[in-house]
């Protein structure tokens, strides 16, 4: 068995589905399925290294330790609700082989070990991505992907810049090697170099103030595809960024800078949140707010704070996900996304679904969220970050302002509007909701990975 | 991960909190959610016997969050605006301690905190978050803002919920931090004499607010915010009689609370009126009303012999004890205050010309007077037996290391320099009681049955229609001319809170557009980011 499985079963799938189209979604969750055995076979053989060596200097290597462990596992579960939510979406089935694609991608730059092959699955994942956003076919579609285009172009010379000159400063590409003699290069190109990837992956990552573009894609997109990205594309560039930046052992001053930029991220979605009066663009303000809280944690280099950050790292794509495929049914129901359909739905089951996952989003117990949060908030006051504790929870302020307003509005009386929700969807969200809450009464076994996790993404990839 | 533990402390609150779901159950009451009841009362149970501070604070933020769920059945968007986020806000600065506590301390059970190990630095600012905390679920000036609106709109009997036991939240976490957990020892003196007037201005405050509202539930909602001033203060002098004497008040203000807010849920159910300027003289139809109602009405304003005399008692003699002779002076000015808006609200409704007669008025269910009759009851014995009280108490506070008070018999109680025997009280007053009755029963006074409001035979003048008659509502009129109460009911804190939400709205719409620019500004934003933190860095 080899690592390079990850990349290859989702590709090849993706590539031979066209000559099955009819059973194009069982071959996707079969697909998903066995990744998902495979990952967990590997986890008890972890770490594990993997050279394809053409080139001393351009070989390819898939590292598997437990950090990238667990966004492996995370990204092929979410991809397989995914699949399994999309079961009954019959008349688009094209995306089944590029969600294929997109796991392939993002499975990839989790994986990799050294910096040329994340330019390539970066460049994987941005295709996907830029042909998932047009999905709709309509103006607002095209619109939409060319943007996301612009900018993700834009993005990739930042990440080329820094390549190039790890390359010519170095001359190695494996992450390891950067690692060991990332110190003994001149100041400048270092912070040349680091500016770059943060530029680079920091549009991706959906920062501030490189995010500006986000909201848009996300209104242009679908809202099963809007949870893919909050899910899976964004997560996998925050985890990449600070693999790196812990790889190279860059300078605490740097990092304090990310957590500064990231509670100004979180501060400003979240404010603009506020006045928006549409659901999409809500759930992208609060996605940005919530990368903006990962900044600030991950930045922090403590292994409780990153562990809190990995806890709220999967609570969050798992809640995300749950938020888009409920508003999807809204969508189908009324057609519109304003938020005044919050009024209009007369449906106990998604006002519980609603529910579960704004609270578990502001980090409300009983919820998983609230475990993420306290042991963020906890690690950071060891830190004596205070500073950072009042961003957090005065900005956690804002959001509670917005999203028990949409809760308010389902109480009020109006013209309600009975929704009758297919079995298959309504299992996956019900299960989606359980785990949030499972999670926020038991958190420990969680917690406990997400402690492995954190001392293993803490430790770089120098440490296999 | 959940710890609990029994405590004397936790029983009290509980059992509090158990004897008002339960009796408030037989209140016909027509959109109650039962199943958001129900947690809510085991978010009480979690808060109240607790072991831990994350056990803690789970209860407390889903008693936030669901009776929130309970009043958006009724309250507009605005009111729960406000109501959710004063209470998070509240539930966020009992976080931000907790995670202080926790990251220093690294344990969350009560018994293993080790406050020494918490820098000496962060002792004020904990103290100030939990004030905080306190502050804004008792409602003290100035965080009382969201208070007065959520249990105007509330439904009547989520609204004797919220006064008699949810405000008591702030009470016991202010007992539990202050001193189980931190203890009297390392608190800042000084911050608690402030705590302290904050306690007594807002009793001040509300008092006089109260008098001047038209709204039955309003005027409650002031009064109850004034009587956490009370206990607040007589918390904040940090000795054992100061706590025995705030237990106290806290028992008698929720079953006051209790009795009125149903009381007054009755006479809007009966009338569907809710003005004192539509209401009056219903004491003929609603002779019980009327009695339950004075009962309430004398142990809100502390009268012997009933239970509220008690507590008023024990707190005048912490203040004289500890030699606060301004406070004393403040707490019994307010009180005294508080007998306007008490007769007001007894003759408001059911004494003078009634503004509007109807013929007929609704059966009362029998479920409205269970409520009413558990808190009479309670405060009549209580006003026989006021030991029943110290009985009670001093099991807490020798658990919280404090100084007990020792009680010759039930009837009598004591303080550390005076006593007084309630049996005695209560049969003295009993006698008074009956000799006036007899005297007023034997001097035939002619009655005169008014059809209407403007049956002129006893006027010396045509009313108008628009002329109110009745003189309860305009109770308290003519103190706005005394010049520091115009001040107050002039002002209001909402000019300050609605000034921030219309900052945070404004910054809102602007740094919305960031996220609506075209794709080149996008790229142009980009490079000059980059390109100045390359100068930024390169400089340095």
């Amino acid at each position: 068995m080899s690592l390079i499985y990850f990349v290859v079963i989702p590709l090849l799938a993706s590539f031979l589905t066209p000559f099955y189209k009819n059973y194009l979604k069982y071959i996707s969750i079969g697909v998903n399925l066995l990744l998902l055995f495979l990952a967990i076979g590997f986890v008890s053989s972890a770490p594990l290294v993997e050279n394809i060596a053409f080139d001393s200097a351009l070989s390819i290597s898939f590292v598997f330790d437990e950090a990238s462990a667990f966004f492996v596992i995370l990204f092929i579960s979410i991809m397989l609700i995914f699949s399994i939510y999309n079961l009954q979406n019959e008349n688009r089935k094209d995306i089944f082989i590029l969600s294929n694609i997109l796991l392939c991608g993002v499975l990839g730059l989790v994986l990799s070990g050294d910096i040329f092959n994340i330019y390539i699955f970066f460049e994987i994942v941005s295709i996907v991505a830029y042909i998932l956003t047009s999905l709709n076919r309509d103006k607002q579609a095209y619109s939409g992907a060319i943007r996301y285009m612009i900018i993700g172009s834009v993005a990739s010379i930042f990440l080329l810049i820094a390549i190039m000159s790890i390359y010519i400063n170095i001359g190695t590409l494996n992450l390891v090697t950067i690692g060991e003699r990332f110190g003994s290069m001149d100041l400048n190109i270092q912070f040349l170099i680091l500016l770059s990837l943060f530029i680079g992956f920091g549009i991706k990552a959906e920062i501030f103030p490189l995010n500006f573009w986000v909201v848009d894609i996300y209104q242009a997109s679908q809202n099963r595809v809007n949870a893919l990205f909050s899910a899976i594309i964004s997560k996998a560039y925050i985890f990449l960024f600070f693999h790196i930046a812990y790889t190279l052992k860059i300078e605490p001053k740097f990092l304090l800078f990310v957590a500064i930029i990231g509670a100004i991220s979180f501060a400003i979605s979240e404010l603009s949140a506020l006045s928006s009066r549409d659901m999409k663009r809500i759930f992208a303000y609060s996605t940005l707010g919530q990368i903006g809280v990962l900044f600030i944690a991950l930045s922090y280099g403590n292994i409780t704070v990153v562990s809190g950050a990995i806890f709220l790292i999967a609570l969050h794509s798992i809640t995300k996900v749950m938020l888009f495929f409920a508003l999807d049914i809204l969508k189908d129901r009324f057609n519109s996304v304003k938020v005044d359909i919050f009024g209009k739905f007369s449906s106990i089951f998604l006002l519980l679904i609603f529910s579960i996952g704004f609270l578990s989003l502001l980090g409300l117990p009983p919820f998983g969220g609230f475990i993420a949060k306290l042991t963020i908030l906890k690690g950071l006051a060891s830190l004596e970050a205070y500073m950072m504790i009042g961003v957090i929870l005065i900005v956690s302020l804002v959001e509670a302002v917005y999203f028990f307003r949409l809760l308010a509005l389902t109480q009020q009386s109006s013209q309600k509007e009975l929704i009758q929700i297919p079995l298959l969807k309504k299992s996956v969200l019900a299960f989606l909701a359980t785990m949030i809450v499972y999670f926020g009464i038991f958190p420990n076994d969680l917690l406990g990975v997400c402690q492995n996790v954190a001392s293993s993404l803490l430790a770089g990839a120098g440490n296999v | 991960m959940f710890n609990f533990e029994m405590t004397h402390l936790g029983n009290l609150f509980f059992g509090l909190s158990l004897i008002v779901f339960i009796s408030l159950f037989f209140v016909k009451n027509q959109n109650r959610d039962i199943r958001l009841h129900i947690l809510l009362l085991t978010a009480l149970g979690f808060i109240f016997y607790a072991s831990d501070l994350i056990t803690l604070f789970i209860g407390w933020e889903v008693m936030s969050w669901s009776s929130y769920f309970i009043i958006s059945k009724n309250a507009n968007i605005k009111t729960l605006q406000k109501y959710i986020i004063f209470n998070l806000a509240a539930g966020f600065a009992l976080l931000a301690a907790i995670a202080l506590i926790y990251g220093f301390s690294q344990s969350v059970i009560y018994s293993e905190i080790d406050i020494s190990k918490i820098p000496h630095y962060l002792y004020m600012p904990i103290s100030i978050l939990l004030l905080i905390t306190i502050f804004i679920k008792s409602g003290v000036v100035p965080f009382h803002y969201w208070v007065v609106d959520s249990y105007e709109e509330a439904n009547h009997v989520f609204s004797a919920i919220l006064s008699a036991i949810i405000s008591k939240a702030g009470i016991f976490l202010f007992i539990l931090f202050f001193i189980k957990i931190i203890g009297y020892e390392l608190l800042d003196e000084i911050l608690f004499d402030i705590v302290a007037w904050f306690g007594v201005i807002t009793s001040i405050v509300a008092t006089f607010k109260a008098i001047s509202q038209d709204d039955l539930k309003r005027l409650l909602a002031y009064s109850s915010i004034a009587q956490l001033g009370y206990i607040v203060t007589s918390l904040a002098i940090l000795s054992g009689s100061g706590v025995e004497a705030a237990l106290y008040h806290t028992v008698i203000h929720t079953f006051v609370k209790l009795l009125l807010f149903i009381n007054i849920a009755s006479i809007i159910y009966i009338t569907g009126r809710r003005k004192f300027s539509e209401l009056g003289g219903l004491l003929y139809h609603y002779p019980t009303l009327f009695i339950l109602l004075l009962i309430g009405i004398i142990a809100l304003a502390g009268m012997p012999p009933l239970g509220g005399f008690n507590s008023k008692f024990l707190i005048y003699t912490t203040l004289l004890e500890e030699k606060k002779g301004l406070l004393l002076a403040a707490v019994m000015f307010s009180s005294a205050s508080a007998f306007l808006y008490c007769y007001k609200l007894i003759y408001g409704i059911y004494l003078g010309q009634p503004t509007q007669i109807k013929d007929k008025y609704r059966k009362i269910p029998l479920g409205f007077y269970i409520p009413q009759f558990v808190g009479a009851t309670i405060l009549i014995v209580l006003g026989i037996l006021p030991s029943l009280g110290t009985l009670e108490f001093n099991p807490i506070l020798s658990s919280l290391g404090l100084d007990t008070t020792s009680y010759s018999s039930l009837f009598e109680l004591n303080s550390s320099f005076a006593s007084f025997n309630g049996g005695a009280l209560m049969a003295i007053f009993g006698v008074v009681f009956v000799v006036v009755l007899a005297m007023v029963m034997s001097m035939k006074n002619r009655v005169v049955n008014v059809r209407d409001r403007f049956d002129i035979s006893y006027c010396g003048e045509v009313p108008d229609k628009d002329i109110n008659l009745h003189y309860g509502y305009g109770i308290g009129e003519e103190l706005k001319r005394i010049s520091f109460i115009k001040v107050i009911l002039k002002n209001s804190s909402s000019a300050i809170w609605q000034r921030v939400v219309n900052v945070t709205q404004d910054i809102s719409m602007i740094v919305r557009r960031f996220y609506s620019l075209s794709s080149s500004h996008v790229g142009l934003v980009i490079i000059l980011f980059f390109t100045i933190l390359l100068f930024i860095g390169v400089a340095s």
